[in-house]
C-alpha cells in the first residue's frame, strides 16, 4: 500500500494462456482506477527478421511466431504477395488454404475450450486435476485437437510450422485418397464437437456483461477465414489491407506488446464472438443450428465469459466445412501458380482462431521486403481485455486473493490471448484500496 | 524367457531454431544396435495422446532453459512437475510439460514408464546451428539416452 492510499493487486503469473504475463490492478480510494496486463515476454522482433526477404521466405519465417496458429500467420501474409503480384490461383488451391485453415481452427478451439478455458468453469485449478475426475472431457478435446493436427499435417507438411505454403499455392497438393482418408474421423469429431456446444452452452457464465465494438472480416458467402472485407457493430466496412484507415498500434509503458486501438480510441474485440455476431449467417447450416439451440445469440455478444460458446459453435463450422472441402477437392490442375513479382505494398488480414491478423510488407523493385508490420489478435485484444478488466475487478477484488485471481484470470482466458504472438501474459498485481 | 520391450523415443523440437533441435542431433549419435530397440518419433509440440500412444516406457528428448548450455538434465517423468520452475523445455509446446505429463497419467490406463531427457541451450534463432557449449553435449546425452534403453528395453520379463 502506498502512502497515497493506492494498492497494487498482483497476479504474478498468468497461467493457462499461451505466453508469459501479469496483471496489475490499481486500486484508488478502494475503487479500481487501472487494469494493465502486462506483457514481459521479449520482443521477437519477426518484422526485422523478414526484411531483405522474398515473399517465400517471408511465408516461412512468420510461421515460427506461433506453434499454435501458424497457418493464421502464412495465410494473412501469402494472400498479401499474392494480391500485390497478382496471382491467379487455382480454384482447388483455395480449397485447400480454407481446409487448412479450418485444421487449425479445429486444433488451436479445441486445445483452448477442454485443456485451458473448461477448468475455469468447473473449478479446477488446471486440466491435470480436471483430467482425474473427467477423463472422457479431457480425451474428447484431444481427441478433436489431434485431428486437427492431422489436417494440417496433411496439407501443410507438418503439423507444427508448416512448410509447404507457397506465395502462388502449395509446394505440394494432396492426392484425393489422403483427404478422403479424412472422411471417418470428420464424422465422429463433428458429432464430439456437437457435444461440445451443448456442453459449453451448458456452463454458468459469471455475472458480467457489456457492449463491446466487435471487428471481424465479413464475406457474402462464406464464413470469414481467409477472405472478406473487415466490419464492425459500429458500421465499418473497409478493405482488409486498407486495416490502418481505421486502426493503430501504440506503445504502452506497462507491456512489451504493441496495443491497437481504433482510430477514435475505442478498445474493440475480435475473435469468435465478434465473427459469429457479424458473419452468423454465413455459419454451415449445421453449425448455425447448434448455435439457435443453445438459445444464446444474443447473449454471447454482451458476455466475454460465453466465448466458449462462440469457440465451440465455430469449431463446429470448422469441422463440417472440413467434411465438405474433403467431398468437393479434386486434384489441382495447377498447385504452384506462376507469378512475378512487383514493387508494392502487400497487405491482407485473415481470421486468426484468435481474430483478425494484419500483414503489411513494403516490397521493393527486387521482391524483397523493405518494411514489415505484423497485427496479431492479442495485440489488437489487449485494451479490450484492460477495458473488461477494470469494468470487472470491483465484483472480485474484495474476495480472497486466490478467488478473486481465479475469476480475474478466466475473463482473461475467455479471450484466448496469445502472448507469444503479442511479444512480437499472468502474474496477478493489485495496487493501492 | 526374457523379452525386450520397445522403448519409444520421442524427439521434441525445431531443427531450424538452433538449439532447440538438439534433440535430433541426440538422435543421430544413439548407436545403431541400440537404436533398434527403441522406435524414433518426433513430435513437435508433445500432447498427452503422445506418452498414450504405446503401452512401453517413454523418453522424451528436448532441449531446455535454465541450466548452463550443454548440461543435461534427466528426470523420471513423474517427477519433472518438481523441476519445472527450475527447468523449461524450450520446444514450442501447446501445454507446459507438467500439465501435459499430468494429464497423460491420468488418462493411462497404467503408470506412466519413462524418463525426460533435456540438454540445455544458448541459442534459439531461426536458421542457426546448435551453438558450441550445447553441441558439445550431445554425445553425453546420446550415451544417456542409451543408458536408458537399454534399460527399459530389458526391464519386462515374461514368463
Amino acid at each position: 500500500m502506498h502512502e497515497s492510499g493506492e494498492i497494487d493487486y498482483s497476479v504474478r503469473q498468468l497461467t493457462r494462456v499461451e505466453g508469459e504475463g501479469r496483471l496489475t490492478i490499481q486500486l484508488r480510494d478502494g475503487a479500481v482506477a487501472e487494469a494493465h496486463l502486462e506483457i514481459f515476454e521479449a520482443p521477437r522482433y519477426f518484422e526485422r527478421l523478414v526484411v531483405g526477404r522474398t515473399g517465400d521466405e517471408v511465408v516461412d519465417i512468420v510461421a515460427r511466431i506461433c506453434g499454435i496458429c501458424p497457418v493464421a500467420y502464412q495465410m494473412s501474409a501469402v494472400h498479401a504477395f499474392e494480391r500485390l503480384f497478382a496471382v491467379a490461383l487455382d480454384p482447388e488451391v483455395r480449397r485447400l488454404r480454407r481446409l487448412f485453415y479450418c485444421g487449425e481452427w479445429i486444433e488451436s478451439h479445441a486445445l483452448h475450450i477442454y485443456l485451458l478455458h473448461a477448468p475455469d468453469f468447473l473449478g479446477y485449478p488446471s486440466a491435470v486435476e480436471m483430467a482425474a475426475d473427467h477423463p472422457g472431457l479431457v480425451e474428447r478435446g484431444l481427441r478433436i485437437k489431434r485431428l486437427g493436427n492431422r489436417i494440417v499435417a496433411l496439407i501443410g507438411g507438418r503439423a507444427i510450422h508448416p512448410v509447404s505454403v507457397r506465395v502462388g499455392g502449395f509446394s505440394r497438393a494432396p492426392r484425393r485418397a489422403e483427404l478422403d482418408a479424412l472422411r471417418e474421423e470428420l464424422a465422429t469429431a463433428l458429432e464430439d464437437a456437437l457435444e461440445t456446444v451443448r456442453w459449453a452452452a451448458s456452463l454458468p457464465p459469471p455475472d458480467y456483461t457489456r457492449e463491446p465494438r466487435l471487428v471481424a472480416l465479413r464475406h457474402p458467402t462464406e464464413y470469414p477465414m481467409n477472405d472478406g472485407r473487415i466490419v464492425s457493430t459500429d458500421g465499418l466496412d473497409l478493405d482488409p489491407a486498407d486495416w490502418p484507415d481505421a486502426f493503430a498500434e501504440e506503445q504502452v509503458s506497462w507491456s512489451n506488446a504493441l496495443q491497437a486501438r481504433a482510430r477514435d480510441g475505442v478498445p474493440y474485440l475480435l475473435g469468435p464472438t465478434s465473427r459469429v455476431v457479424l458473419a452468423g449467417d454465413t455459419l454451415h447450416p449445421t453449425a448455425r443450428a447448434a448455435l439457435e439451440a443453445t438459445g444464446l445469440g444474443d447473449e454471447l455478444r454482451t458476455s466475454v465469459f460465453r466465448s466458449i460458446v462462440a469457440r465451440s459453435v465455430e469449431l463446429v463450422h470448422a469441422l463440417a466445412e472440413a467434411a465438405d472441402q474433403v467431398e468437393a477437392y479434386r486434384e489441382p490442375d495447377l498447385p504452384l501458380a506462376p507469378w512475378t513479382p512487383r514493387a508494392g505494398i502487400a497487405a491482407w488480414a485473415t481470421e486468426a482462431p484468435r481474430g483478425l491478423l494484419y500483414h503489411r510488407y513494403q516490397v521493393g523493385d527486387d521482391g524483397t521486403v523493405e518494411h514489415a508490420q505484423i497485427v496479431p489478435p492479442t495485440s489488437q485484444n489487449q485494451a479490450a481485455i484492460e477495458h473488461d478488466l477494470t469494468a470487472f475487478a470491483p465484483r472480485v477484488i474484495d474476495l480472497p486473493h486466490d478467488a478473486a485471481t481465479r475469476q480475474l484470470e478466466q475473463l482473461i482466458r475467455s479471450y484466448d490471448p496469445c502472448i507469444s504472438c503479442a511479444t512480437h501474459f499472468l502474474d496477478v498485481r493489485v495496487e493501492g484500496r | 524367457m526374457t523379452a525386450v520391450r520397445k522403448v519409444e523415443l520421442l524427439v521434441c523440437g525445431d531443427l531450424l531454431r538452433g538449439d532447440d533441435g538438439v534433440g535430433a542431433a541426440v538422435v543421430r549419435g544413439i548407436a545403431p544396435d541400440v537404436a533398434e530397440m527403441a522406435s524414433v518419433r518426433a513430435v513437435g509440440q508433445l500432447m498427452p495422446d503422445d506418452l498414450l500412444s504405446q503401452a512401453g516406457p517413454v523418453i522424451v528428448v528436448d532441449a531446455v532453459h535454465g541450466p548452463p548450455p550443454g548440461e543435461l538434465v534427466d528426470v523420471d517423468l513423474a517427477e519433472v512437475q518438481h523441476v519445472a520452475d527450475s527447468i523449461v523445455p524450450s520446444s514450442c509446446h501447446a501445454l507446459p510439460l507438467p500439465m501435459v505429463i499430468g494429464i497423460a497419467r491420468h488418462l493411462a490406463p497404467g503408470p506412466l514408464e519413462g524418463r525426460f531427457i533435456g540438454v540445455a541451450g544458448r541459442e534459439w534463432e531461426i536458421g542457426s546451428d546448435l551453438s558450441p557449449e550445447t553441441a558439445a553435449g550431445v554425445g553425453a546425452a546420446a550415451v544417456l539416452v542409451e543408458t536408458w534403453i537399454r534399460q527399459f528395453a530389458a526391464g519386462s520379463v515374461v514368463a
